[in-house]
């Protein structure tokens, strides 16, 4: 095959701005994250200030980790990977810089109004009805532009990261859709169509499912496509991850209905949530294996490749994740762990270990490819896999002992039948934890903040290299 | 919940079109994934699907491969060990 300059054959340049968006948003966000979470082991770190309490910080640390750094990798990585397995451009350049300005605005106003306390009070969709909008046009625009450059491709076979992404484009649009029906009453307020336990239903629905379609199907593309490519070996079965995708995309959606046990929800619809979510262990963890075994007979390459250690580590948790959260599902278990720090414990294993270390992953094979040189560190990836590592399960373990312990304290009865514990007793307990919890988090922000500065000086040192890719080029 | 027969016991009397209707979608998505485990897991479609797993890799990164591969000899792209998974 001919040397080819890639970078003028495809539209890199977006792909450039979104790769770059995500990594300063994966800083911004994991230290809004350590800030909430310090607040939480010290009070006095919310400054008896509105704008500064958690409770208003806490949506603008989940919207920027998962909208922001996630929406941002998602974006960059489905616009290279779709160009290069279609073997076209972008159906639309511009329609993909509409996409990236669309989805930053998105992102300022979310750091404008959530501080603010604009909010419709709905989990991982707490922005106002006027913003609402605005995520669907964008979101329409990225779908549409990946579809048109699907079917504008070369090859004759769809390859299946392209599927997981676009299951996770329709999925999104369907649920961000319905979720966010409301009646507007002022400019930045509005009322849920949905009432009582249905609105209840609906808000898990989209909520389970964003987790299922956007940080899992999603990501999922950007594994099936950056652990072959890093790898530089096919994924492991073809076949497995057919059924992966569709397993995956028929049975996520009935998952939401099992973070209700022991509400107003009809108890049988809790009990078939959880007897699917049990279900979807095999999907999920037959993805994962196919994932690990595409270095079958290459496992040294972790020694070297430290971009390869991210991605393979992110299906570590992610297998780990997916079976942790069957078992919390078990309405014998989520007695226990509900409402407690376990499911914070539990979401960060999938969030820091999956999400955030495939998407790391995928920016580190992006970076060199887009800017034409080498990483300025590759020491400093491994420092960042390791410090991001660490910071997981320090954050973990101690959520995972705080959250037992909670859930513990909280039904301990005495021979009386009273509680054993009030809550300000268990709220005390859990201070080391949090503790714990800050310094974890604290660890991982510094990884991001090692990317951040590999990142910069890569471009920099990119920048300083013209004569060199133009002779490449050439050659 | 007395027994197994009382936990599934369903009016059907008081079923809705919405409840027929999921309940039809969901029969059929039902057979849908038996069928497609018949045909992924069919020994004469096993060829054909995993052709496609060289899609990601019979691209043209060449010129970065052939960088690369002059300053790291253990990152070459050689694409002998997608050969040894056939």
């Amino acid at each position: 095959m001919e040397a080819t300059d890639v970078t003028q054959k495809y539209d890199f340049n977006v792909v450039r701005w979104f790769s770059v968006a995500t990594v300063v948003y994966l800083v911004f966000g994991t230290f809004v994250g350590v800030f909430i979470a310090a607040q939480l082991a010290w009070p006095v770190f919310n400054f008896d200030s509105p704008y500064l309490s958690f409770g208003r910080l806490r949506p603008l640390h989940t919207n920027a980790v998962i909208f922001a750094f996630g929406g941002c990798v998602l974006m960059a990585s489905a616009f290279y990977s779709v160009q290069r397995t279609c073997g076209v451009k972008l159906w639309s350049n511009k329609m993909a810089w509409f996409t990236f300005w669309g989805w930053n605005l998105i992102i300022v106003l979310a750091v404008i109004t959530l501080p603010l306390g604009l909010t419709q009070g709905k989990e991982y969709a707490e922005l106002e009805w006027p913003i609402d909008i605005l995520i669907a046009v964008v979101w329409v625009s990225f779908t549409i532009n990946f579809i048109m450059t699907i079917a504008t491709r070369k090859s004759s076979h769809i390859y299946v990261s392209n599927w997981f992404f676009l299951g996770m484009m329709v999925m999104i649009t369907y649920l961000h859709v319905v979720n966010s029906l409301a009646i507007p009453v002022e400019m930045f307020k509005s009322y849920s169509i949905f009432s009582s336990v249905q609105d209840a239903m609906i808000q898990w629905w989209w909520g389970h499912n964003a987790v299922g379609f956007y940080l899992t199907a999603g990501f999922l593309g950007i594994m099936y496509y950056f652990v072959p490519k890093q790898a530089d070996r096919p994924i492991f079965s073809y076949r497995l991850s057919v059924l992966h995708f569709w397993c995956l995309m028929f049975g996520y959606v009935w998952l939401g209905a099992h973070h209700l046990h022991y509400t107003a929800l009809p108890d049988w619809t809790g009990s078939l949530a959880a007897a699917i979510s049990l279900a979807m262990i095999v999907p999920s963890w037959g993805g994962a294996v196919n994932g690990m075994m595409t270095l079958s007979g290459a496992w040294d390459k972790l020694r070297t490749d430290y971009v390869l250690r991210f991605l393979i580590m992110s299906l570590a948790f992610y297998a780990m994740s997916t079976f942790e959260g069957p078992v919390m599902s078990l309405k014998v278990v989520n007695a226990l762990s509900h409402y407690t720090d376990w499911t914070i414990g539990h979401v960060h294993s999938g969030a820091l270990g999956w999400v955030g270390m495939v998407g790391a992953g995928a920016i580190y094979h992006l970076l060199p490819r887009l800017w034409k040189t080498e990483m300025y560190s590759a020491k400093l990836v491994n420092m960042h896999f390791w410090l991001a590592t660490i910071g997981i399960v320090i954050y973990i373990v101690a959520m995972w002992i705080s959250g037992i312990m909670q859930g513990l304290m909280w039904r301990d009865y005495d021979e009386f039948g009273t509680l054993t514990y009030t809550f300000a007793e268990s709220v005390s307990a859990m201070h080391p934890y949090y503790v714990m919890r800050t310094v974890g988090g604290f660890i991982y922000f510094s990884g991001a903040v090692v990317m951040l500065y590999n990142m910069v000086m890569t471009i920099r040192q990119a920048s300083r290299e013209p004569q060199m890719h133009t002779a490449t080029a050439q050659a | 919940m007395n027994s197994l027969k009382d936990y599934f016991h369903t009016d059907w009397a008081a079923m809705t079109l919405h409840d027929w209707l999921g309940m039809g979608v969901t029969i059929v998505v039902f057979f849908v994934m038996i069928g497609l485990y018949v045909y992924i897991f069919h020994p004469a479609n096993k060829e054909r699907l995993e052709a496609h797993r060289y899609i990601p890799l019979d691209d043209d990164d060449t010129e970065f491969h052939e960088r690369f591969s002059k300053r790291h000899p253990e990152y070459s792209p050689t694409h002998t060990g997608t050969e040894e998974q056939k």
